[in-house]
């Protein structure tokens, strides 16, 4: 009976650090259907005091690895031959849809002025629509403590729904490496996720997102 | 000395699983890093009420062989949603039933899916989105892409001309059993109207399962609009049909309402329909009151 106590702690820091690095996955949501979360104002992040040089990654370019074509057309609901899918859209739709992805991976872990903030995140969807654990997994952080990025890479597969020449949707799975600096900590950064976006009001629209954002090394203690 | 034993084997216990614990907690420390994950989804936006008409109609390639639009309806449904509240209330329109003169499904072959959907407005006083009609290969293909349905068979059905043969019960079916479950109507002491009601209950079973297979894997959703896109004629704009499904799939079980319409029995010359009572159920639609009572 006197090691219970032993026991009882060794179950705590367990359960403690597990819940600490897995968090589960939120519950669907639609946009507008939550109160906007609180929005603080994020500080600018700190200039270290040896004045030396604030790391800073290189702009991301999402290198699409593999494109993977689904032609939805109904020709087969008559009793016709599909449409081909159109090559050059679907390609040209990846392109639109992996620069989308870029501007906010660059907005969010590169650029100083909107990196880690729901400025950053603002490049795709409204923050006000989302709630706080996923605003944390798109990779907003207290800003008071990061002093940069570096050597970033982001590479994705590119699976898309064409009717012809006409895109219905195209999903990025993505992978976003990166090594974040904090004040007193650093260590390896990746966002991994699913991004789906459809033609609305006559551009390509996120209407899916499942970003999860891993914080490797001393950044772990660090943040948790 | 019993006792000192006991104690003995208790400190080892405790070391071992100390060990173990100290050992699954680096690993897991090790492996997984600070994890943070999150989920948007973008829903169909509407002031109003969104309602979708879904037709199945009774011809179609490679079943029978025809153009669907100028076949008879022998599946209507009204999807009427509540995309605020996240709130949906199901119509089921037995072919039968009296609607515009004559039987509600000569409508399809009469004029597409735009007569139907006209004389339905008309009737209802319900103001109509959205059309998606499909044939008896879109089911099956559906019912393919997830691999099968887990519906709850409400009684024992047995019917050649459908091709039915389903013992009571929960199971998964097959594209096969699927379309033969929505179809047949002999087995049934209520015929059409039961099998109005099984179709919604296979499509309500559909949905519950991509539900709940998207929560980890957003491609189930995408498979299957793929599937309805390519099986599926609707005036549903290319963009809006991935919002639409996400929004569906956001409505939680317990808020969806099923209603199938039915009434008395008639003649309009000598075919038998029947007359609709639908009470006050598109007032109350119209007034916003969508889904079971709360």
């Amino acid at each position: 009976m006197r090691h219970l106590p032993v026991l009882r702690t060794c179950v705590l820091l367990l359960v403690l650090a597990l819940s600490a690095c897995t968090t589960a996955v939120a519950p669907v949501q639609v946009a507008g259907d939550r109160p906007p979360p609180k929005v603080t104002a994020t500080p600018t992040p700190p200039v270290p005091d040896d004045e030396a040089p604030l790391p800073q990654a290189a702009p991301f370019t999402v290198g699409v690895t593999q494109v993977r074509v689904t032609g939805v057309n109904n020709a087969v609901l008559f009793g016709g031959a599909e449409t081909p899918a159109d090559a050059a859209a679907a390609n040209q739709a990846v392109d639109l849809a992996a620069a989308s992805l870029g501007r906010y991976l660059n907005a969010q872990l590169v650029d100083r002025a909107t990196m880690f903030s729901d400025a950053g995140t603002a490049t795709l969807v409204d923050p006000a629509t989302l709630d706080e654990q996923t605003r944390s997994a798109l990779g907003t952080l207290d800003r008071s403590r990061v002093l940069g990025t570096v050597s970033g890479s982001a590479t994705a597969i590119a699976d898309v729904l064409i009717d012809g020449t006409t895109v219905e949707a195209v999903t990025l799975t993505y992978t976003a490496d990166a090594e974040l600096v904090l004040v007193g900590a650093r260590g390896p950064l990746t966002q991994s996720g699913t991004i789906t976006f459809t033609p609305l009001q006559g551009q390509l629209t996120p209407v899916s997102w499942r970003p999860v954002t891993t914080f490797g090394g001393d950044l772990e203690a660090a943040l948790s | 000395m019993g006792g000192r034993l006991a104690r003995r084997v208790a400190g080892v216990v405790v070391g071992a699983a100390a060990t173990v614990l100290v050992l699954g907690l680096a690993v897991a420390l090790a492996v997984t890093g600070l994890v943070r994950s999150g989920e948007y989804r973008r829903g169909y936006a509407s002031d109003d009420l969104l309602v979708v008409l879904a037709i199945g109609s009774d011809i179609g390639p490679p079943y029978r062989p025809g153009n669907p639009a100028e076949g008879r309806a022998d599946g209507i449904h009204l999807f009427v949603v509540d995309t605020a509240a996240r709130r949906m209330t199901v119509v089921d329109l037995p072919r039968d039933l009296a609607i515009g003169g004559g039987k509600v499904n000569a409508h399809l072959a009469r004029g597409g899916p735009e007569r139907l959907e006209a004389q339905l407005e008309a009737w209802s006083g319900l103001a109509i989105d959205f059309y998606a009609m499909g044939s008896f290969q879109s089911l099956t293909a559906v019912v393919e892409t997830l691999g099968g349905v887990q519906v709850d068979v409400p009684q024992r059905m047995l019917d050649a001309f459908s091709g039915s043969d389903l013992q009571p019960g929960p199971q998964v079916l097959g594209p096969v059993q699927a379309l033969a479950f929505t179809r047949d109507r002999k087995s049934l002491a209520d015929g059409d109207i039961g099998r109005s009601r099984n179709q919604t209950r296979l499509m309500l079973a559909a949905m519950a399962q991509v539900r709940e297979a998207s929560v980890g894997d957003m491609g189930i959703v995408l498979r299957t609009v793929a599937t309805l896109r390519q099986h599926t004629l609707t005036n549903i704009p290319a963009g809006e049909m991935l919002p639409l499904a996400l929004t569906a799939l956001s409505i939680p079980p317990d808020a969806i309402e099923q209603v199938t319409i039915s009434g008395p029995f008639d003649f309009i010359g000598a075919a038998s329909v029947i007359r609709p009572q639908p009470g006050d159920l598109f007032q109350r639609l119209n007034q916003g009151q969508v889904g079971p009572s709360q």
